[in-house]
């Protein structure tokens, strides 16, 4: 038996990439390659449940979606929203907004989410792939102490009667 | 007395038979007393009314009676065509009767004029008589007009043409041609082909036919014309028609699938031999009416050109076939074409054929390249300034865009030297980069349009073919320079025609294609077909995979062939777009040498000269390695990378690996044990054979021979694949009858045939591995492309319900910029579909969602 086997010689292996961190000409034009950058490990990560897409030809405001997690009353559940960044961010958090009405103790009937990392706890640090995430997880858990929404902070504690009221609410929403 | 002459005068006009009678005294007597009363004017009308409705009523009713075509000749007269009984008909029916009118009315012009000078008195003038002949005349024209025979230019034409025929033949006989001329003798053609000139041989009608029967052809003209000139322009026309239909006849007959010999000339000689000298006897033309025959000879000669350029046009396809054998028929096309406006026919009646005979899916693409190619040059002979190929080829081009395979197929065409002999096309384009690179430019004209060359003879036989084209006059004078045979004016003469007979004007088309940047070079046929696409770089991709392919399957290191394909190709379409391919070349060169240092022994001393095993076993192992650079490479692609190598075949690579290493450090090898090639001897049931298989079929073999059968799941698990991959990689021994496929109902076995199974399985299983390349095809390697941003795509229709194919290819080029987003539409869509048959995006008309 003779064998005309083939290999592969990598070359020269690790191109060094220069990652030149050119000046910004303006304000918004570091934030959108920022915001360009986060697109992109959003799209790479695909971490379930959560989304968002720059709204058509603007990438300063982006449209999300949040899939209430597993074990949740939110689960099956998908909610829409908006994040609108300014041109200092990421030094400022975004406004982000429920765009379906939500039942949750911390948003209010406007959309308006009570999350600390958006207000006094923001730092740069935090990303769009956070906040979805954040908001996610306060989907499950939310911070009953300083409700928004009053009567879902009421009704928390039964879950059963909790789950009915929010999935009327939620059909109401979503014809 | 005056009453009794009025009625002599009335009987004598309606030559009225009690006047022959008469006596010449008295006639004269009672003219004179008329010619008294003045009553000549009032006795002229007498004549005529009494021709009108006696004499010429008679003459003009017998006569169409006897034209009255029979009812089953009627769609023969209408079409034109020969047929037996018309033409008994014509003969001996409208023929003569046509003749008889014309008699009676000459005589009774004779008599009306003889009546009006008696009827005028001596002192008044012959003017008047004349007067009333001409009245005479217009009556007789009138009622031919309002009452002759309705189809008298058909018919005249009918018997025009029994004339000719009859003259045809006569003609041919006299050059020795004994065939019926239903008959396509080619005898004749290559008699006419044997005469040097064109004016030789041509005899007169009345040589030929004898006086007779040219006297006769001539009366029939002759005596409308008398009878009434408007008859005689009937006639006229009437043999114009015929000779014609002649022309397009003989045209059809001498010339129709013919391709591999020149017609226009010989037509053209036997167009002045018999249909122009039969003119000139019909119409009695002597030899002082130069223009008249000039202007003949130009109409039937214009009556060729077109004849046959609508033949040859017709025949377009297959004569471009039949290229280059068909190249007498394309010349003759190119002159006819000078001499007609025929272009647009030719585009419109190509394209039809095109579509019909070649676009469609039953054609393989390895033909309509041919065809394509045949149409470049067919048509860059015929129309040098390539407008009509830029028009014709609109269609073919656009159909080959649609195939896959064109670029493939192109490209073997380039590289395949035609070895294999697979057709004559095979390697037509290799012989095109051949001649490229011997630097000669294309000349397609070479053929039809001879360089001026002092050593041939204006009415050389070459020449020929323009001298048709030119004018009569310019043959006249080229004719009396070679009498006078002075070399020196010939020469230049000569140059002088060529000069501007090479000059072509461009064909009305131009105004198509004017707007687009043309005024390319033709002749550039891989520049054509390269141009299908709009891009080298596709090509340039197709070659650079179907090279590695051809490397990979190589199982030596001769790669000759290739390199000089390399070459060629370097040459059109320069170094560096060919640079990736030059270097699998080159690491081609460079195994050859690896392989060779690495299976000798060390030098002694080396630390590698100690291990005397490894040594041994790689001066011995029959592998060879091909070590390429995969950044030059294209992507390797299958569905099996990794697998388990038997292990003895393991341990000689692995030793091989190693010595690479030593000698190249710090360079190190990787197998890739999924592409190469195994050829090895098979012993089965007492019969060996030779196979070349690919690695892994070659291991699954190998462990046939621990055991006898294996269940496939736990042979795949051995081996290391999956067990689909194994079912498709075994299909090649089952076809073999080395191993058969049971299903033992718990899952599928394969086992050793023994001698006694039959071995029928040869056409059971679908080998599917034949098309299981290592390369990935461009296609493929476009798809893979648009796999990064199928998560963007996912991610946007996450976040919006619906978004039209617009809208994503626009928010791609926006927000995607690692990798930068750079596909066309096209390949947009093309992705989108492929996504959603795998059921993950679903469409709607116009606008993707997310399933």
């Amino acid at each position: 038996m003779s064998s005309n086997g083939t290999s592969t010689i990598a070359g020269t292996s690790g191109t060094t990439k220069t990652n030149a961190s050119d000046v910004p000409t303006s304000d918004s034009a570091a934030v959108a390659r920022r915001l360009q950058s986060e697109l992109m490990s959003l799209m790479t990560s695909a971490d379930s449940g959560i989304s968002a897409f720059p709204d058509g030809d603007n990438i300063f405001s982006w449209v999300g979606t949040i899939e209430g997690a597993a074990g949740t009353c939110y689960e099956n559940l998908k909610y829409r929203l908006t994040l609108s960044f300014a041109n200092d961010y990421p030094f400022k958090a975004p406004t982000v907004k429920f765009e379906t009405p939500c039942f949750h103790p911390n948003v209010d009937q406007y959309g308006n989410i009570c999350l600390d990392i958006l207000k006094e706890k923001w730092s740069p640090v935090y990303n769009v792939r956070t906040i979805l995430l954040s908001i996610q997880s306060l989907l499950g858990e939310p911070n009953n102490d300083s409700p928004l929404n009053v009567a879902a902070a009421q009704l928390w504690a039964s879950p059963e009667e909790y789950k009915k009221v929010l999935l009327k609410k939620y059909k109401e929403s979503s014809p | 007395m005056a009453v009794d002459a009025w009625c002599l005068a009335r009987s004598l006009a309606a030559n009225d038979p009690s006047t022959s009678a008469l006596s010449a005294k008295d006639v004269d007597e009672a003219f004179a007393t008329l010619r008294r009363s003045n009553c000549s004017d009032v006795l002229e009308r007498a004549f005529l009314s009494a021709f009108a409705s006696g004499v010429g009523k008679d003459a003009l009713e017998a006569w169409c009676k006897s034209c009255e075509v029979p009812a089953t000749l009627v769609r023969a007269l209408n079409d034109g065509v020969s047929d037996e009984r018309l033409d008994a008909w014509t003969r001996e029916r409208a023929a003569p009767a046509t003749l008889k009118f014309a008699e009676i009315v000459e005589s009774e012009r004779c008599r009306a004029r003889a009546f009006s000078s008696r009827a005028r008195s001596e002192n008044e003038t012959s003017a008047s008589v004349e007067a009333f002949v001409r009245v005479f005349d217009a009556e007789v024209g009138a009622m031919v007009c309002a009452r002759g025979p309705p189809r008298l230019s058909a018919i005249l034409s009918a018997w025009y043409r029994v004339q000719a025929k009859e003259y045809d033949r006569a003609v041919r006989r006299r050059w020795g041609e004994t065939s019926d001329d239903e008959e396509n003798d080619l005898m004749e053609t290559n008699m006419l082909e044997r005469q040097g000139t064109i004016s030789m041989d041509i005899a007169g009608c009345a040589e030929v036919m004898g006086l007779l029967w040219s006297a006769a052809t001539a009366e029939m003209r002759t005596a409308l014309a008398k009878c009434h000139e408007s008859l005689g322009r009937v006639a006229e026309n009437a043999a114009a028609r015929a000779l014609g239909g002649c022309v397009q006849q003989h045209v059809v007959r001498r010339c129709e699938g013919a391709f591999d010999a020149p017609k226009l000339r010989a037509t053209l000689r036997w167009v002045r031999a018999v249909p122009l000298e039969f003119f000139k006897t019909a119409l009695s033309l002597s030899a002082n009416d130069g223009a008249a025959i000039d202007s003949w000879r130009g109409r039937l000669e214009y009556a060729v050109y077109e004849h046959l350029g609508a033949l040859r046009i017709h025949e377009l396809f297959d004569i471009i076939v039949e290229y280059p054998d068909s190249l007498p028929a394309i010349t003759d096309l190119r002159t006819c074409l000078q001499n007609t406006m025929l272009h647009s026919v030719l585009v419109d009646s190509f394209v039809d054929a095109t579509r019909s005979r070649l676009l469609h899916a039953g054609a393989s693409t390895v033909d309509i390249v041919q065809q394509y190619i045949g149409t470049i040059k067919t048509l860059l002979e015929l129309d040098p300034s390539g407008v009509v190929l830029e028009l014709v080829s609109g269609p073919i081009k656009e159909y080959l865009r649609e195939r896959k395979d064109t670029i493939r197929c192109v490209v073997t065409m380039l590289t395949d030297d035609g070895g294999g002999g697979e057709g004559d096309g095979e390697g037509a384009l290799y012989a095109e980069l051949g001649r490229l690179a011997r630097g000669e430019s294309m000349e397609f004209a070479e053929s039809s349009v001879p360089a001026p060359n002092p050593s041939v003879g204006l009415m050389d036989a070459d020449n020929l073919d323009r001298m048709d084209s030119i004018t009569a006059e310019m043959v006249a004078i080229a004719a009396t320079i070679t009498e006078d045979a002075h070399e020196d004016d010939i020469v230049q003469t000569q140059q002088v025609l060529s000069g501007w007979d090479a000059w072509e004007p461009e064909p009305v088309e131009t105004e198509a294609a004017a707007s687009r940047g043309r005024r390319r070079k033709g002749g550039d046929i891989i520049g054509l077909l390269v141009g299908i696409y709009g891009s080298k770089e596709l090509f340039i991709n197709e070659y650079r995979t179907m090279l590695a392919e051809k490397l990979l399957a190589k199982t030596t290191y001769d790669t000759d062939r290739e390199m000089h394909a390399l070459e060629l190709l370097k040459l059109r379409f320069g170094e560096g777009s060919l640079h990736n391919c030059e270097v699998m070349l080159k690491d081609f060169a460079d195994s050859k040498r690896t392989n060779a240092n690495i299976k000798v022994q060390p030098t002694t001393g080396t630390p590698s000269a100690k291990d005397r095993r490894a040594n041994d076993i790689l001066m011995h192992t029959p592998v060879e390695a091909t070590i390429v650079s995969s950044m030059f490479w294209p992507a390797f692609s299958t569905d099996v990378t990794d697998f388990k190598l038997p292990q003895e075949i393991q341990e000689q690579m692995d030793l091989y690996a190693k010595r690479y290493h030593q000698i190249k450090a710090p360079r190190k090898m990787e197998w890739r044990p999924a592409l190469g090639i195994v050829v090895m001897d098979v012993t089965h049931n007492d019969r060996t054979f030779e196979v070349s298989v690919n690695p892994l079929q070659a291991t699954i073999l190998h462990h046939f021979q621990r055991a006898e059968s294996w269940r496939a799941s736990d042979l795949a698990h051995e081996v290391g694949v999956s067990v689909d991959a194994l079912r498709r990689r075994i299909a090649v021994w089952i076809n073999h009858g080395v191993l058969i496929e049971r299903n033992d109902g718990q899952g599928v076995v394969y086992a050793l045939t023994e001698l006694t199974d039959e071995v029928d399985a040869m056409d059971g299983v679908h080998n599917d591995d034949e098309h299981i390349s290592g390369v990935v095809t461009a296609e493929e390697s476009a798809a893979a492309g648009m796999m990064v941003y199928e998560q963007y795509v996912m991610g946007m229709l996450t976040n919006f319900p619906s978004l039209s194919l617009d809208r994503i290819h626009n928010m791609l080029k926006m927000f995607v910029v690692d990798p930068v987003y750079d596909k066309s539409i096209e390949d947009l869509e093309q992705f989108l579909l492929g996504l959603v048959a795998q059921d993950k995006l679903s469409a709607d008309g116009t606008s993707f969602s997310k399933k």
